[in-house]
């Protein structure tokens, strides 16, 4: 375990005991409906899902590939349109909202963490996980600010300057949480954060998780086939054939 | 024989047709050797339509521009081929007095009985179809009817019994003429004189010959050609008539001017009658010139320079589309990378990934050279409908291609692409399989490897051997690529030893722009005399972009300065700049190329618009080009005027509006002969007697002048005081950069244009005649603002005893204040009409002339604005390519919170920042480069004052092209991957 690494445990620890989550749901979902037809083929993702999340909750969907499971996500997150039923998120029905309101909402709200990290070549690990701030209209100064410590808090503020090229994959799913959090969201939404590491790293990145999880009190829903992922979540949403099977 | 940069086109033909082949064997061997490889490379083809489409669109673009260039040598050549053919009909050559070798119409006569000798010498020869007598004289004729005038038709005497072989004449109809059954004062009038006139059969028309009307009537209206005076697009045309009558009428009894010969095998056969003709007139004072073939060269010269000029200018949008090649090439590699380090992993050696692109590459090549080759040739056709608007009154344009041009450009088209692709695929089979699997960057080597060693010395040694070669040969080309070559090249055997890419880079580059840039003065001082032509626009333009982008790629981190001033001022389009300025940064690569090549065309564009704007502003603006005079009067000889002044009052013409007049007598280059001391050949120039009273009211600087007078004035002084003394006008000077087609041919070796002293040069100056000769020292060089006045000019004394008589007489007339040129022109030339004057007002020629100019200067200018496309499609292709490789970032990006907008804007922005990079750096460049021309002595002749002045108004209109299209074609892009569902984005792989 690299010395960055450690800093997840740590923070665990640090950490104020669990708190149980409160009784506020903040996601709301019932009878959502999802097809994919691309013409030759139409695949029926989802069918009928309903699931509510309270303010705090550390939430895996499990099952098996092709499950819905990512489509699930990408629904609830406003990412993807919905053919039927309905989202509420914080009271919000995201598919009501014009495209604009809706990314300026996610933008305030939600932190995505993708497997494949998703951080822009270009740009240094500090420069990825400010741009959120930036979106929303910080000033660049502000937001450098946070951005650092959001690197602090994730163990990587002496890999700022790097760019994604130089950083492991651990350091690169970290500075994917930390730009994840730094806005504050009231939501994680993660998709197969470990899948891409290997089970030491993906420990850490876990720990991690949990550990800002339970300090923040944010939300949490991560799409995983991990089973530690879902030993460590307050509760499993199990799928099967786009439907939620157990919960 | 068409010739391009000195060599025939046929043999240009041959060498690309066998390169064009060995490209194809080696394509076909590829394909018999690995037919799997080329099958996948050929497979990529389809892969993604709107990206092949686009890359066709670029790579066609070089054959594009080299099908234009000759279609539009062709389209001029055939052009003036065409006239001559019309004018020439079946008249091959022509006997006339003297022997300067060509057949100058001065009007000087020769005995009719030399037709008798010619056909008694050529009966029985089987080339002579047929001889026939002329007599041609220039007379101001006006319509009695319609009350119209010319000042300067040709009546032409033809002999009706020698004329069956040279085709009857015929009317307009097509209906032959009989000119022997004409009434004794009928006449076959010329269709083009018929217009000016507005004449009709039966109409009267008054004939000045010595000052009196001779009434001739229109018996038909005939086509034009040289039989009824017609001599050209610029002709007034003339009449024929029977020789006899114009013997009678023009007081020749007995003479002619000219024997025109007509070949039974047509204009082949001139090089054996020519022969035959010399033999025959050996020792007589007569010679034989074969015109027709003479000025069948003069156009195929004039389709040959159009072609080289369209060429050199395109040059620069050749070199932008080989750039384009490379960037796609670049491009499909990095977009294949993953699955090229698959491949090598797998197995495949880098030879295989050579073969895949270029298999790939040939497929493109082959179909985009051939819709190059099509659209070049519209292209053309274009062109030569805007060259007939500008000079269609001058000049009819008949669009042509030839096959041999067609075949040219498509097989250098395929062959430079070919050559193109092969070193791209070479260079991008070259990859890390680690990083290409992973798709990372490849790791920046602290040092760079030995091959950067070898590649550098030799580098280094090319350049020192090619500065040598410069010096001792005083050519700049190679002294230039020298220059530059040595700091790039030590540069990249710095980076072998460790030092920072970014330092050796930056002052190798800016050595290269010190080269070019640094004034005049410096450089002369440092370099030894060096001779530089047109060429030397391409290199320099190639080098100084090259080494302003070097510059900026490598120092493009200042950017992040703009982004701080944006951040500052505006916080909501902060994102969108961050992604614009961060993605060109890293990829230095494919930012460097657009850079340059936008700045490649934007330079081109920028030094041929100041350029011609400052030239053309020293020509109208300055009032110089005429010495002062408003209106020139020129008259033929068959009304000679002894007093013009004392003319002007005696036919009514208000002198009081008259502030001073001067005769200049002129015997034109053709019928003289000028031989410089030391020379070997004989040349001809204009020889121009002049009066006190023209050297009194000029303004005549001299841009050169002998030792030993120390001012203009006393130059002047001494060609009216001493009559073995001579100045003459700039444009005998050889001058690099300046193709010549026709005209004089002698030019005066010694003097550099650039230079303000001379020793004094002896030419003799033979009337071949009379074969009387002078030997006369040339003391001064005519500034070249007076562009009116041309010739060896001396003292009316000396003209007077060279020449028997002036060809031409031409009056200058130099006005009151407020007196308007042009009406006074009108009220010379109806009160003279019966002196045949032509008057026109210098303004008013100037005004045509510029208009010619800038018309060919706007056409040069729009085909190099054909650069300007391929840079589009450049910006079209990367933008194209990001939002395919930027998909899943795309879709990261609108999931954190950027909007639509926000993500089209950083698209936008990023294109105007790369395009606005190269508009720059190209204008700046081009501005620079412009101004340390328009200011060196070269152009201002050592005289006169060094201002430059920017043509801001028609820079902006080329940047804000460039700018809108680059915008353009980033926006189209970028809305369609904006709207992409983002979970389908984030899917993307």
């Amino acid at each position: 375990m690299d010395a960055s690494a450690a800093s997840g445990a740590a923070l665990l620890e640090r950490a104020a005991p669990p708190l149980p989550p409160t009784n506020e749901v903040i996601i709301e979902a019932s009878g959502v409906e999802k097809t994919y037809d691309t013409g030759k083929v139409r695949v029926v993702a989802l069918r009928g899902v309903a699931l509510t999340v309270r303010r705090g909750e550390m939430v895996a969907i499990m099952g098996p590939s092709g499950c819905g499971k990512t489509t699930l996500l990408n629904c609830l997150s406003g990412l993807d349109t919905i053919d039927g039923g309905s989202i509420l998120i914080e009271g919000t029905d995201l598919s009501r909202l014009p495209d604009n309101a809706r990314t300026e909402f996610r933008a305030a709200k939600m932190g995505f963490i993708f497997q494949f990290y998703n951080l822009l070549p270009v740009l240094s690990a500090v420069e990825n996980v400010e741009l959120p701030l930036l979106v929303t209209g910080i000033k660049p100064r502000g937001a450098r600010e946070r951005a650092l410590e959001a690197l602090g808090q994730v163990g990587i503020r002496e890999w700022a300057d790097h760019r994604p090229a130089e950083l492991s994959g651990g350091q690169r799913q970290r500075a994917t949480i930390a730009r994840a959090l730094v806005n504050g969201p009231a939501i994680v939404w993660g998709d197969e954060p470990t899948g891409d590491l290997d089970s030491e790293t993906a420990d850490e990145i876990l720990q991690l998780m949990r550990a800002l999880n339970v300090r923040n009190r944010q939300t949490f829903v991560l799409v995983t086939h991990d089973p530690r992922i879902g030993a460590l979540c307050d509760r499993i949403v199990q799928m099967k054939d786009g439907r939620v099977v157990g919960a | 024989m068409k010739v391009i940069f000195g060599i025939p086109t046929g043999s240009i033909m041959v060498v690309l047709l066998v390169v064009f082949a060995l490209c194809l064997a080696l394509s076909a061997l590829l394909f018999l050797r690995n037919r799997a490889v080329f099958r996948l490379g050929v497979r990529n083809v389809p892969r993604r339509p709107a990206q092949t489409i686009l890359i066709v669109v670029g790579l066609m673009l070089s054959t594009l521009i080299i099908a234009a260039s000759f279609a539009t040598g062709d389209t001029l050549d055939s052009s003036i081929r065409g006239q001559v053919l019309d004018v020439y009909g079946q008249t091959d050559e022509q006997v006339v007095a003297g022997s300067s070798g060509t057949a100058y119409q001065g009007g000087a006569r020769l005995p009719e009985t030399l037709v008798a000798d010619l056909e008694s010498r050529f009966r029985g020869n089987p080339d002579v179809e047929g001889l026939l007598p002329v007599l041609a004289e220039s007379l101001p004729v006006v319509d009695q009817r319609t009350r119209l005038f010319e000042p300067a038709l040709t009546a032409t005497g033809l002999d009706p019994a020698r004329l069956g072989p040279f085709g009857p004449l015929a009317d307009t109809g097509g209906k032959a003429v009989n000119l022997g059954a004409l009434p004794a004062d009928g006449v076959v009038l010329g269709k083009t004189a018929a217009e000016k006139l507005n004449a009709s059969v039966g109409d009267t028309l008054l004939v000045y010959v010595q000052n009196q009307p001779h009434p001739l009537t229109v018996a038909a209206i005939g086509a034009d050609s040289l039989l009824t005076g017609y001599t050209g697009a610029s002709s007034a045309g003339g009449f024929a008539l029977p020789l006899g009558t114009a013997q009678t009428l023009l007081g020749a009894p007995g003479q002619i001017t000219r024997v025109d010969v007509t070949n039974r095998g047509g204009v082949q056969q001139s090089p054996a009658v020519m022969q035959a003709l010399e033999a025959a007139l050996a020792g007589t004072p007569y010679q034989a010139v074969d015109a027709q073939a003479n000025e069948l060269r003069t156009a195929e010269e004039t389709g040959n320079a159009f072609l080289t000029i369209f060429l050199l200018f395109g040059l620069f949008s050749i070199a932008v589309g080989i750039l384009l090649i490379f960037l796609i090439f670049v491009l499909l590699a990095a977009e294949r990378k993953p699955e090229m380090g698959i491949a090598r992993a797998v197995g495949m050696k880098r030879r295989h990934l050579t073969e895949m692109f270029l298999a790939e590459g040939l497929a493109y090549d082959l179909v985009s050279a051939l819709v190059g080759a099509a659209l070049g040739v519209l292209v053309a056709f274009a062109m030569a409908g805007f060259m007939a608007r500008i000079f269609g009154q001058a000049f009819p344009i008949r669009p042509t291609v030839t096959w041999q041009s067609l075949v040219i450009a498509y097989t250098l088209g395929v062959v430079v692409t070919f050559v193109s692709i092969v070193i791209s695929a070479w260079r991008v089979s070259r990859l890390n399989i680690v990083t290409a699997i992973r798709d990372t960057p490849d790791p920046v080597p602290v040092r760079e490897s030995r091959r950067w060693l070898i590649f550098g010395a030799l580098g280094v040694a090319l350049g020192a051997l090619l500065v040598w070669v410069g010096a001792t040969t005083g050519q700049e080309f190679p002294f230039a690529t020298g220059m530059c070559a040595v700091p790039l090249s030590l540069a990249v055997l710095l980076r072998r030893f460790g030092v920072p890419a970014r330092l050796v880079f930056t002052v190798a580059a800016f050595l290269v722009l010190f080269y070019f840039l640094m004034p005049s003065t410096w450089s002369g001082t440092l370099f030894p005399h060096l001779t530089a032509g047109i060429e030397m626009f391409f290199l320099s333009g190639i080098l100084l972009v090259a080494a302003a982008t070097v510059i900026i790629v490598w120092n493009a981190t200042l950017l992040t300065f703009l982004v701080g001033v944006l951040g500052r001022a505006s916080a909501r389009w902060l994102p969108a700049v961050k992604i614009a300025v961060a993605y060109p940064l890293e990829r230095k690569g494919r930012t460097g190329m657009t850079i340059s090549m936008f700045s490649l065309i934007v330079f081109s564009l920028v030094v041929m618009a100041a350029i011609n704007d400052n030239v053309m502003r020293r020509v109208v603006g300055t009032g110089d080009v005429s010495a002062g005079w408003d209106v020139m009067a020129v008259q033929g000889q068959a009304n000679p005027i002894t007093d013009f002044s004392a003319t002007l009052v005696a036919h009514g013409v208000d002198t009081g509006q008259i502030a001073a007049t001067s005769r200049l007598q002129v015997v034109p280059w053709q019928a003289t002969q000028v031989l410089q001391a030391g020379g070997a050949t004989t040349g001809q120039y204009q020889v121009v007697g002049i009066d006190r009273a023209f050297i009194d009211n000029s303004r005549l600087p001299l841009q050169t002048r002998a030792t030993g007078y120390d001012s203009d004035a006393a130059v002047w002084a001494a060609v009216l005081g001493n009559p073995d003394v001579a100045v003459i006008d700039s444009t005998a000077i050889p001058s690099t950069g300046t193709i010549r087609v026709g005209g004089p041919t002698f030019q005066l070796q010694g003097v550099s244009p650039d230079t303000r002293t001379m020793q004094p040069v002896a030419l003799q100056v033979t009337d071949p005649l009379s074969g009387k000769a002078r030997t006369i020292q040339v003391i001064g060089v005519l500034d070249s603002r007076v562009a009116a006045f041309s010739g060896v000019m001396v003292s009316d004394q000396t003209f007077g005893a060279l020449f028997d008589r002036p060809l031409l007489t031409e009056f200058e007339v130099k006005l009151e204040p407020g007196v308007k040129a042009d009406q006074m022109a009108k009220t010379i030339e109806s009160a003279l009409v019966s002196y045949g004057i032509q008057a026109d007002s210098y303004q008013a020629m100037v005004d045509t002339s510029t208009r010619y100019s800038r018309g060919f200067l706007t056409i040069i200018e729009g085909f190099m604005l054909l650069g300007l496309v391929v840079g589009i499609a450049a910006l079209g292709v990367i933008s194209f390519r990001s939002v395919v490789e930027r998909r899943q970032q795309i879709g990261m990006l609108r999931a954190i919170g950027y909007t639509r907008s926000m993500v089209v804007a950083s698209f936008v922005i990023e294109s105007g920042i790369i395009t606005l990079l190269g508009i720059l750096s190209g204008a700046a460049l081009g501005l620079v480069l412009s101004r340390k021309l328009i200011t060196s002595n070269f152009f201002i002749g050592g005289s006169g004052a060094a201002t430059f002045v920017v043509p801001w108004g028609q820079l902006f209109v080329f940047f804000a092209i460039a700018l809108a299209a680059g915008l353009l074609m980033a926006y189209a892009p970028a809305r369609r991957a904006a709207r992409v569902t983002i979970a389908e984005a984030l899917r993307y792989e």
